[in-house]
């Protein structure tokens, strides 16, 4: 009992932190590349003058304001502020191009909210059991588990399915540039050192994005503005707008569920990360379609694609948290600056954490839930606030996008080496776009090769050199029998589709 | 924001794969005769490659069989691609001129660019872009921006 009321009190005599954390993190969040892990980063010296609970507090709230951030740039201009996002601009900006985007914000906050407070408590009642199943998962599940990630996005991303592959497949073979993990020789690197760590992501992702759909509006030269009934209309009435997309979440409490269980899950898989939760609960949200009707209206602003996205987005925060303090490894690279900063403020991660600090270790995962409640308070005005400002002229808003997006590119190393990097990108993701290739797919190649790399060799190790191992291991053989089954779905749905099309 | 974009483009897909199939040559080429885990898992990566650019290869000859059409240029105008210029020409004065003054000129452009004509309108945006990106990425952020060689 005593644990309890120590973190309660906490908890209440530090909410000022957590819910600087939030709004910090949503403008943080907002900005395109910049994420959680360059937030967190920026932020470590000031939290060197606080107090370690008050710190790790603050740091939560940032977590969680952070997710719910990047999906504002996402469904008002296509421009998702994190990399996770990208699944949320599916529909989110085609909703808003409809003069929907209050509603598709507030989805998206309450889908946000949701995840984080349901995620958190399920970190609170189950943290060792999560991390034993997640300790089962090695290199032949990861890897498994990554070619799924990839395959998804391909499908989903984009109308040919094709297409979307060869861009995964793309990003893939650009994201092995730089030292091979085994023996430290270069590869395709042009030569270049600043490559020699590999591409960032940071700088791709605001060049496949921003840069990409600033290029995008060059090619017109009319006025680019959101549409004039967004802004003919009352605060009353976009409240009214904000609350309906929040009732339209609510009422779908199946997606919800099985999107933060989604993302929880994936969350406390080491190196996994938010961007497979995402868009793994996006597709299984296409699949779970209860109407035809329903599935027609993906990719055209279907709200259930936003509360998919953002549940899962938003639950991955919590259950990364899960194997950093159980196990000591970083779910996510958001974790692992999170790792960083306990370290720093003197506390030791790992089994030991719940035993010997349990009242820090279930502060910080109940900040969580608390940082949820604060978004879903303040997020109806910073609503309101955003897409008050996406109504800037587009003479002012590129200009904007371009600028902010590109320092972000610099943020990541202080390179300006990055900031050509994503120029290149940008040019790379322009002429996907104009050709039909979903540049989300491409992105999450790159973010995803090391990760497919060291895993297929540490399991061909595992296996004595055979590949058997990847197909023979019940968890890795469930998840290719998984991704085999929703290809065959998806391809029979398609030709269903089209047969229904074509005029007898 | 922006009009309507189709969903299946009218362009062939030749300048993105041309890219692709370009790099995976250099890369290729790149790490010919090196250990087996420094090609390993470059060579699966092209493999897959050539099969999936195999197969919509046939995919597009077979679809532009069927509509009777013809492709489409790449763009209908080189906006897209000055303002590329201008965006690496920001970058580059940014190692000459430093961030803010850099920051300036590029929004002074790029506002141009988008449509506004009206000179003292396009400063007045410039000055106060410059001075706020410099607010929230040097005050606010603490992100070290280049000084620049004129002004260091």
């Amino acid at each position: 009992m005593s644990i309890i009321a120590e973190v309660s009190t906490l908890l209440a005599s530090g909410w000022v932190f957590i819910l600087a954390g939030v709004l910090f993190g949503v403008v943080a969040g907002a900005l395109p590349g910049f994420g959680a892990s360059n937030t967190l980063i920026v932020l470590i010296p000031l939290t060197l003058a606080l107090d370690v609970d008050q710190a790790l507090i603050l740091v939560a709230g940032v977590f969680v304001g952070v997710r719910f951030g990047g999906a504002i740039p996402a469904i008002l201009i296509n421009v998702p502020g994190t990399a996770s996002g990208a699944a949320t601009a599916f529909e989110g900006y085609p909703m808003s191009r409809k003069g929907l985007a209050d509603q598709a914000l507030g989805t998206a906050l309450l889908a946000s909210a949701v995840g984080s407070i349901a995620s958190g408590f399920l970190a609170l009642a189950a943290a060792p059991m999560i991390a034993r199943v997640a300790l089962k998962f090695s290199a032949p599940e990861l890897f498994a588990l990554s070619i799924l990630s990839i395959a998804i996005v391909g499908q989903v991303a984009g109308r040919d399915v094709v297409k979307g592959w060869f861009a995964g497949a793309a990003g893939l073979l650009i994201g092995s540039i730089g030292a091979d993990p085994m023996w430290g020789d270069e590869r395709g690197t042009f030569g270049l050192l600043e490559l020699f760590d590999g591409v960032p992501v940071i700088p791709a992702l605001v060049g496949l994005y921003a840069v990409a759909e600033v290029m995008t509006a060059a090619e017109r030269s009319l006025e680019i503005r959101l549409d004039r009934r967004l802004t003919a209309r009352s605060t009353t009435a976009r409240l009214r707008a904000v609350i309906d997309g929040c009732r339209f979440a609510l009422r779908h409490p199946i997606d919800l569920f099985r999107s933060t269980a989604i993302g929880s899950f994936i969350g406390a898989l080491p190196g996994a990360g938010a961007n497979i939760a995402s868009f793994l609960s996006y597709q299984q949200a296409v699949t779970f379609s209860p109407t035809q009707a329903d599935r027609e209206q993906f990719s055209r602003g279907n709200p259930r694609g936003i509360i998919a996205s953002e549940a899962a987005d938003n639950a991955c925060a919590s259950g990364a948290l899960v194997p950093m303090m159980t196990l000591g490894i970083p779910g996510s690279s958001s974790s692992a600056v999170m790792l960083l900063l306990m370290t720093i403020h003197g506390v030791n991660v790992g089994p030991r954490l719940f035993t010997e600090e349990p009242v820090i270790a279930y502060a910080i995962i109940g900040a969580i839930p608390l940082a949820a409640v604060f978004l879903l308070i303040a997020g109806f005005v910073l609503i309101l606030g955003a897409t008050r400002l996406v109504e800037i002229p587009a003479s002012i808003l590129m200009p904007a996008v371009a600028v902010f997006s590109l320092a972000g590119a610099y943020a990541a190393r202080y390179f300006l080496f990055d900031v050509y990097l994503a120029l290149a990108f940008g040019m790379i993701g322009y002429v996907m776009k104009k050709e039909g290739f979903p540049p989300q797919a491409m992105l999450i190649g790159i973010i995803l090769a090391p990760v497919v790399e060291s895993n297929f060799f540490i399991g061909l190790r595992q296996g004595h050199g055979s590949p058997e191992i990847f197909f023979t291991r019940p968890i890795s053989l469930g998840i290719w029998i998984f991704l085999i089954a929703t290809t065959v779905y998806f391809s029979y749905k398609k030709r269903q589709r089209s047969t229904q099309l074509v005029p007898r | 924001m922006t009009e309507e974009r189709p969903m299946v483009s009218p362009n062939p897909p030749w300048l993105f794969v041309s890219l692709v199939f370009g790099f995976a040559a250099y890369y290729a080429h790149d790490v010919w005769g090196g250990r087996f885990e420094t090609i390993a898992y470059g060579f699966l990566c092209i493999s897959l490659l050539g099969v999936l650019g195999l197969a919509f290869v046939i995919s597009t000859i077979r679809q532009r069989r069927l509509s009777g059409g013809h492709a489409q240029g790449l763009s209908k105008t080189l906006r897209p691609f000055l303002l590329l210029s201008l965006l690496t020409a920001y970058a580059a004065f940014q190692a000459a001129l430093g961030f803010l003054a850099a920051t300036f000129l590029a929004f002074g452009c790029l506002v141009w660019f988008f449509g506004e004509q009206r000179w003292p309108y396009l400063l007045a945006i410039a000055i106060g872009m410059a001075f706020l990106t410099y607010l929230i990425f040097v005050e606010l952020l603490s992100i070290p921006v280049p000084a620049g060689a004129i002004f260091d």
